[in-house]
């Protein structure tokens, strides 16, 4: 009888286990994807106990806070729409976007359970409220780009070239985070984006913009100098195709300073082929068109076409900036800031740092190097070809009294629709406190649509009344 | 109070197993905590149901310190057992979809609970006298050993009555585990694994028709293979227990601060999940283990025993025991179709609470004879 016992005794014992087998399936291997299914309410009762962080301006205005309500905590925006494409929004319905999103650990204050002190913490109920988020972001510099571009539809990166510290990310059409939970549906299905933060992910033809970049491969390569005379007549004929300037203007001849300052497309289009596709594109890519631009909020990679899927005349148009060339605003701007920081390209960013409720720093940005595309040399050399645009060129309705500003126009032609309106710039010449790109969508031309906007721009981002 | 008893205990019956009481006292004290952080208001309830337990208990050792006089009633037990089992049929009231209850005056009560521990005894008295005869007088017949057809009676009358709880009190937890019971009890004291087979075909036949029949059945296993067709609804119980255990993760959310009480019935049936939940892993495992080694030591004390009866009844507390938390821990883990049924010690429940402290005491009576036996 004993032995039966026994084998009764093991029989349960395999049971037993069984049961511990099921449950660590349940709790270790299964857990998220369990915890993640849509008929799941965990996760968002635990929000609605968590006091979330703030996310608070470089000149220290609040930007999204947590209140408390009789249903637990709520999240609130105080300046609404003109931080939104910085903020994005936090539902507890409808997910997450912005800093909400990537930063979402450190301001719910949730992270894993690391260590025997974090679960006896927890054991005995004593969460601490998420960490507050101090920014790179001016709240007037923001404002007064969300104002410039208005009613239109485009975008503003504003930056400091040193740093690589954005400063203002303003884009258009924006939304109310306030209103993402009452008005989730006109929100999310409107047609022109109004969630979609076109300074980081809208990709924009860049037009005459992108000329920096191709005279820097080609000052870089030794293809031409300031002074080299070009024919800048009406059209250029590439390998059975034409290239022309914008409204067929003719220029005579040309030096490469006065077909920079004039935006010539003809000239750089010969520049384009004799500098070849493949050192073009190279240069794109060293100014991040390879990658997205790693970001502290969600990037769009810009995007250039590999040279050998180019032919000539392809290439000749890319020199110009048109064809299958895409751009982001937060490129073009880091383009700019190649140029007023010596050849160097700082990695961008917009969360200073980070502080526990308590004051206790978790995380502070140190600048680092992100790319350096050309060399010092020639980025003095494009920085004075920028000064001209602004001083006699296209851009003069950048200038400012007093400031030297540099920059270049672009005007994107996108087919039947009007062109986009780009400017490129930054100031002071001499010592750049800040570097700025203004896209208007089918905006008109850069010269005078985008450059009065980057004008304004520069003159708040310098603390000069307008 | 479990001082009092272990001091009862160690002068009552000495040599007594020295590991359950601190198991069950573990065990108690666990559910008493879970209960006040779930239901803070059936907490005081809970603990006189415990202090009430461990009376019971006390009580239990001082009748049955030498058990033996137990099997010379077997009959009693058998028929008192039946009564109690049966009577929720006729007198009953109706809880959440099971006809379970007795109402005597202030209290409710569940009589399948003592019934449990009357059928150990009878079944224990039944299988020690006859044991003999049902494991030697088998013919041959197909070439295989049947056992001859008179014996088969008690077999048949099990089988039946496992059927009637499942068919009229909708308890399927209760009829599979005195079905399994005594199919488990049948095996020690013959040896015969042709009854655990010939038994097991006809639970499973007797299982697949009333599953054809009846529709509640049907729902509790259509739902256990698949909670998810209706997740607010049939599914919820289940789903949200799924969902509770989830959320515990390894180490668990910490007591009070997940939310188990979104599982209906949280307090008795799902008390487990409640425990995974904010205790995580590492919490239920030990639960786990701890009612595994609780078994173990009532295994262990059916093998030390010194007399068959008190070997049988050991082993029979112990099915009981390995019986009901296995059903109710699979259950409530979607391992097996849920069933409800109390987690012993943890859930509440005062029918659940005193029988198991009965049932402890009376191991410990079983454990303390085995030096003694041979006076």
């Amino acid at each position: 009888m004993n032995k039966r016992i026994a084998r009764l005794g093991a029989v349960f014992t395999a049971l037993f286990l069984l049961l511990t087998v099921n449950l660590t399936y349940m709790q270790f291997f299964a857990a998220d994807s369990l915890t993640a299914r849509p008929e799941n309410i965990r996760p968002l009762l635990n929000d609605k106990r968590i006091k979330r962080g703030d996310i608070i301006s470089a000149d220290e205005v609040v930007l999204a806070t947590t209140k408390k309500s009789a249903d637990g905590y709520k999240r609130s925006y105080p300046k609404a729409e003109i931080a939104a494409p910085i903020t994005g929004f936090y539902s507890h319905k409808y997910g997450r976007a912005g800093l909400e999103l990537t930063f979402d650990e450190y301001l719910s204050g949730q992270t894993k359970v690391s260590s025997i002190d974090d679960y006896i913490k927890r054991l005995l109920g004593r969460e601490a409220p998420g960490n507050n988020i101090t920014l790179t972001i001016n709240i007037e510099l923001q404002r007064t780009a969300m104002r410039a571009l208005g009613s239109k539809k485009g975008a503003i990166v504003a930056l400091n070239p040193k740093t690589g510290a954005v400063l203002a990310l303003a884009s258009r059409p924006s939304y109310d985070p306030n209103e993402v939970d009452s008005h989730w549906a006109e929100l999310s299905k409107n047609p022109d984006g109004v969630m979609l933060n076109r300074a980081l992910q809208g990709r924009f033809t860049p037009g005459s913009s992108f000329k920096i970049i191709t005279a820097a491969a080609a000052l870089q390569d030794n293809v031409t100098t300031v002074d080299k005379i070009y024919d800048a007549s009406s059209t250029v004929k590439i390998y059975g195709g034409k290239v022309t300037n914008y409204e067929g203007k003719s220029y005579g001849k040309l030096s490469f300073a006065e077909a920079f300052a004039k935006s010539a497309n003809t000239v750089f289009a010969q520049i384009g082929k004799e500098l070849g596709g493949a050192k073009l594109v190279d240069m794109a890519k060293s100014f991040g068109f390879a990658d997205k631009i790693p970001f502290d909020l969600p990037t769009a990679q810009s995007r250039i076409p590999a040279a050998s899927q180019m032919d000539d005349l392809e290439v000749a148009w890319a020199a110009v900036g048109q064809g299958r060339i895409q751009a982001t605003p937060l490129t073009m701007a880091l383009a700019g800031a190649a140029v007023a920081n010596n050849g160097t390209i700082m990695q961008p960013y917009v969360v200073e740092n980070i502080r526990e409720h308590d004051g206790n720093t978790v995380y502070e940005h140190r600048p680092s190097t992100w790319q350096t595309p050309m060399s010092q040399t020639t980025a003095e050399t494009i920085k004075s070809l920028m000064e001209k645009v602004v001083s006699e060129g296209t851009g003069k309705a950048a200038r400012i009294d007093g400031v030297q500003v540099a920059g270049k126009t672009g005007t994107a032609e996108v087919g039947q629709k009007k062109p986009h309106a780009w400017f490129v710039g930054f100031a002071p010449a001499d010592n750049p406190q800040v570097a700025v790109a203004v896209i208007i969508e089918n905006g008109g031309v850069g010269g005078s649509v985008a450059a009065p906007i980057a004008r304004e721009i520069i003159l708040s981002a310098l603390g000069k009344q307008r | 109070m479990f001082l009092a008893l272990n001091i009862a205990n160690r002068l009552l019956v000495k040599e007594a197993d020295p590991y359950l009481l601190p198991f069950a006292a573990l065990l108690s004290g666990l559910g008493l905590l879970m209960i006040w952080r779930l239901k803070p208001n059936l907490a005081t309830a809970q603990s006189m149901w415990i202090l009430a337990g461990t009376i019971a208990a006390l009580i239990a050792l001082v009748a049955v310190r030498r058990y033996q006089w137990l099997k010379e009633y077997k009959y009693t037990w058998a028929i008192l057992g039946i009564l109690l089992l049966f009577s929720p049929i006729f007198i009953g009231v109706e809880r959440g979809g099971s006809k379970l209850w007795l109402v005597l005056g202030p209290f409710t009560f569940q009589p399948a609970e003592m019934a449990k521990l009357l059928f150990v005894f009878f079944l224990a008295a039944y299988l020690e006298e006859k044991r003999e005869l049902l494991s030697i007088s088998t013919r041959r017949a197909f070439k295989i050993w049947l056992p001859e057809l008179k014996h088969l009676g008690p077999l048949i009358v099990m089988w039946l009555m496992s059927l009637v709880i499942l068919v009229l009190e909708r308890d399927m937890g209760t009829s599979l585990l005195f079905f399994g019971l005594f199919l488990a009890m049948l095996y020690v004291a013959t040896g015969r694994p042709m009854y655990v087979t010939l038994g097991s075909f006809l639970f499973v036949a007797g299982a697949t028709a009333c599953y054809f029949a009846f529709s509640h059945i049907q729902t509790r296993v259509d739902i256990w293979l698949d909670p998810w067709m209706d997740p607010s609804g049939k599914g919820y119980q289940i789903i949200q227990s799924i969902f509770a255990i989830a959320s515990g993760g390894l180490a668990g959310t910490g007591l009070g601060l997940g939310h188990p009480t979104l599982i209906p019935a949280v307090q008795t049936d799902f008390i487990f999940s409640a425990i995974a939940e904010e205790l995580g892993l590492l919490g239920g495992t030990a639960i786990i283990l701890i009612y595994l080694l609780f078994i173990s030591r009532g295994l262990h004390i059916a093998l030390s025993a010194t007399d068959n009866f008190g070997r049988l009844v050991a082993t029979g507390l112990a099915c009981v025991f390995a019986l009901q938390s296995f059903t109710i821990l699979g259950g409530t883990t979607k391992l097996i179709p849920l069933t409800g049924v109390t987690l012993p010690f943890i859930s509440y429940g005062g029918s659940s609470i005193l029988m198991n402290f009965i049932l402890l005491a009376l191991f410990l009576a079983v454990s303390a004879k085995r030096d003694g036996a041979g006076e």
